[in-house]
Formats: C-alpha cells, structure tokens, sequence
C-alpha cells in the first residue's frame, strides 16, 4: 500500500508534536483529535486532553475517535468527567495549550465556521462553532490546525467571525506548508520542504504577512511519519473523509 | 417511586407543538427520543441542543422543528455535512435557528435552573454571536453598580430528555462519561424524564454515584440501546457505518425521505 502524501503525514506529526510538548492541551474536533492520537505514539512529554463537553483523557483511545464525543472509543482512557462551563469558561484560560481545526482562518487567527453570506439566508451553512469561541477567547496558547490543501481557506479577514482569541493569546497557524504566527504581527515561522510552500509563502504576502525571516521546519523522521500513516488507515476505517482522501491519492500515485 | 414509562407514552405526554424541548445529551444523542416525536407527527417543536448533530439534522428534515437553539450541526463521522440543517438554512426555510457557543447555551441553561432571568457570560464582541445577533435576541448587556457585562438570556425547556446509564425506582440516574450541560439542563426545565440504559436496585445506583437526583425526575423510561446509532460508554459503540450511511442518503430531500421511511417509520 502507498503511503499518504509527505504534506499530509507530517503537517500531523507536528501537529501531533504540540501534544508532546507536554501539560494539559484542549484538543478540538477534527484534526487535533487525530493530533492527540498521534502523539501518543511519538516522543515528547506526558499530557492529558481536555474536551468541550467535559471530557479528559489520559491515554490513547482504545479505537481512533471519530470525534471529541466518541466516548467508547476513547474507553478506559476517560479521566475526569466534568461538564462544558467547568471546561470552556472555568478552566480554559488554564489549559498549557488549545489546539483546534481551523477550515477557514485568517491573519488575526479569526476563524469562520458558521456562514458563507448572510446569516439568515447563507450560500453555504457551515457547522458552526461549538466550543471554539469560548475556549479560543481564554486560550493563553492557541494553535489553529488547517489541514487543506486550498490556499483560498487562508484569508486576510474572514468574513464572519465564529471565534476569535483572546487579546494576549499566542497564536500560531498549522498547515502542511509551514508555520505561521498570527495576530497582531503576522509572520511566517517556519516553511517545509514540500510542493506548495513557494506558492503559500507568495499567498501570505500578498495577505499582508512578514515571510522573510521563516526557517526551515524540524525535519519529520520516518518513524513518525509511519506512525502517522498507520493512523490514517485505522481514522479512514472510522470513517475520516481525510484520511480516506489521503490513501486514495497515495493509491493513485 | 416515579412513574416507568414507555417511550411512546412519555414523548406523547411531554412533547406536544409548541413545547421547548430539551434533548440530551452532549455526546451521547438520543435518537430513539427524536425518533418517536418524529412517529408521533408533532410538530412546531423547539428545540434546545448542544451538539446539534445527526439528531438534529433529522428533526429538521422531518418538519418537527419551530425552532432551534444550538452549539452546532454537522455529523461528527467524516465529519460530514449536516443535509437538512444546511438546506433549512440556505433555503430560508421558517425555523428559527439561534445559533450559541457551548459556553453560552451552558449559561443560559445555568441561569434558567437558578430562576433568573439572564446570566453574565464573558463578552464575545468581535463574534458573529454579538456583532452580527447570530443568537437572535438571546444576548443583551447589563449595567448594575458591579459594572457592565454581556449576558444570556435563561433557558428554561418545558422538557429535558436525559440519557442515564442507570435509573433506580426513585428516579435517580447514573450518567456515565462527560456531563456536557446535561445536570444545569435537567435544573433548568420544568419536567425531566430520564430515558435509561438499565434500570437497577437504589443501592446500585447509589454505589456508582448519582448524577441526576430523583427530585428532578418526573418519569423514567427503560430503552436499551436508547442512544443507537451513536455509543453509549461502556455498554455499545459509535455505528460508524450507521452514521455514513445517513449522511449519504440525506444529502438529497429524497434520500432522506426513503432514509426516514425505512429507518424511522417503519
């Protein structure tokens, strides 16, 4: 079997590194649930997740969660079971990290899941934004996954906010072509050697972003790029349209 | 003792056009409740949800809803579009949807099982939730000596349907796994019926420590697999496949249809 695309496999394990940084990380749908399931299997510090509803965990899910409320599959690695408010407005502002999907973002680390037009009447109705909002807002560590290969999700100002952070939170935006700090002084940090990158860097630019000063990403080591890979065939047999996505290209090459 | 009901009989005796329920419960849906009101035809239902989902997505496909207030919708397998909350909202279809953060539908559940009118929340100016009234009305600000806050509007259902992994004759009940907004819910509305996994002797459901007291329980219904498809902690897993299979056929109004002939009204 091919392996996924090398964009795809390490912008998950540095994402997945954010986990082995260590400490308490709130973990998001999405991406940073497939992250925070890697990172187990990497290197690093010890942390425990946090969830919107309550949830902690402490370990692997026995199975990939399909989201942050896969209860089952997360199993006996379940900890503290406590509720929202406790999570998104008592503790939030305590967590290490809040690592959360980002499908639409742009350079004040806004993101925008709720509409594409006017809200009573939009041409697109996307989910809308759960526990992001809150938790982003008290974040003192946010970092933004975006895990899509269209540069257009990236934007200067999105055009409705869901969630937006905090004044003094960190920022930063995950993507498979590099690193960028957001906020108040965009700037691309780190840039990675894959097909894309020239183009994401010009992307930003024209964004308004500082790109001079970006250094090359830590390099992603074979093992953990099989780790990763291993991780997307069990999350395309739980049903993740992106891991299927990623095999299937593989497949085609 | 509080009254065991059939599910059938507890949805017809609480759940009536024009009611405000509340479904639960974060991360652990109960289908088999959205599925019997959705058999018993009402409609003009309001609906309070956190996690939207799947539920949600058919109740409004099934024209049960007047309105919705909620933290999100979308299937959380794929994750995949929710069909019929996207086409009520492109469409303009007559169902109000007051869109909240968790944080704030939490707080105005809060604010109802205290009985008082509204509760500060933390500000989110800068959000559509503010700037753009993407709650309809539920938030407003308040100025008191204290100072000045954003505050919620309380929420108080005419009925929360909570899932319990275990309910005793007393109606008290064992929720296994994250709370959500499930306990400050089950305060807040006026009626509570606890739709359980098991029920089982007092000192059983003592032992594995009570999550919703009795006081608050008006009736109990025993319904295993009461959840399905989505998991219950401990007792059955997330139906991955279930779950796919919907969000395929429900991406056309037809699909949905024959979707809800077979699955739901048969």
């Amino acid at each position: 079997m091919s392996a996924p695309d090398v964009g795809t496999l390490d912008f998950l394990v540095r994402a997945a590194r954010e986990f082995r940084r260590g400490g308490w990380v709130f973990t998001g749908f999405h991406w940073p649930v497939l992250a925070g399931q890697l990172a187990h299997h990497l290197p690093g510090a010890p942390f425990t997740q946090a969830f919107e509803a309550g949830a902690t965990t402490h370990g692997p899910g026995r199975l990939v969660p399909t989201s942050t409320t896969d209860y089952p599959a997360y199993g006996n690695a379940l900890g503290y079971a406590a509720d929202t408010a406790s999570v998104l407005l008592a503790m939030a502002r305590r967590f290490d990290r809040v690592v959360l999907d980002a499908g639409t973002v742009d350079l004040r680390g806004c993101v925008n899941s709720s509409v594409v037009g006017e809200h009573r009447r939009p041409t697109v109705r996307l989910p809308g934004g759960g526990g992001a909002p809150d938790v982003a807002a008290a974040a003192r560590e946010l970092v933004w996954l975006h895990g899509g290969a269209d540069l257009r999700r990236i934007q200067a100002r999105v055009e409705h906010v869901t969630a937006a952070p905090g004044p003094h939170t960190r920022v930063r935006l995950h993507t498979r072509w590099g690193v960028v700090r957001v906020g108040a002084d965009p700037a691309l940090e780190e840039v990675a050697d894959v097909d894309g990158a020239e183009e994401f860097a010009a992307h930003l630019a024209a964004l308004g972003a500082r790109t001079d000063g970006a250094a090359p990403r830590p390099p992603v080591d074979a093992a953990e790029r099989a780790a990763a890979a291993a991780l997307l065939r069990e999350a395309a047999d739980r049903g993740y349209a992106v891991a299927r996505r990623a095999l299937a290209e593989a497949a085609a090459r | 003792m509080r009254p065991v009901l059939g599910l059938a009989d507890a949805v017809r005796a609480h759940v009536r056009p024009g009611t405000r329920v509340y479904l639960g419960n974060f991360g652990a849906q109960l289908f088999c409740v959205g599925h019997e009101v959705i058999r018993q035809g009402v409609r003009d239902v309001d609906l309070v949800i956190a996690s939207g989902g799947l539920l949600m997505d058919q109740l409004l496909g099934a024209g049960v809803l007047r309105s919705a207030t909620f933290g999100h919708c979308w299937s959380p397998v794929g994750p995949a579009p929710a069909h019929n909350f996207r086409r009520a909202a492109e469409g303009g279809a007559p169902v109000a949807l007051h869109e909240m953060s968790l944080g704030l539908l939490t707080a105005a559940l809060t604010a109802g099982a205290w009985g008082v009118p509204f509760l500060p929340v933390p500000d989110r100016a800068g959000t559509g939730y503010v700037d753009e009234d993407w709650t309809r009305g539920l938030l407003d600000t308040a100025t008191c000596r204290f100072g000045t806050s954003r505050v919620v509007r309380a929420e108080v259902p005419d009925v929360a349907f909570v899932h319990a992994d275990l309910a005793d004759a007393d109606g008290n009940g064992v929720v296994r796994g994250p709370l959500g907004e499930v306990v400050v819910a089950a305060q807040a509305a006026r009626a509570v019926v606890l739709v359980a996994e098991e029920l089982a002797p007092a000192e059983t459901v003592r032992a594995a420590g009570i999550t919703i007291p009795g006081l608050l329980v008006s009736a109990v219904v025993h319904h295993p697999g009461a959840l399905a498809p989505d998991g219950a902690l401990g007792r059955y897993d997330r139906d991955v496949a279930a779950y796919e299979r919907y969000a395929r056929r429900a991406a056309t109004p037809e699909g949905f249809r024959s979707w809800l002939e077979e699955e739901v009204l048969t």
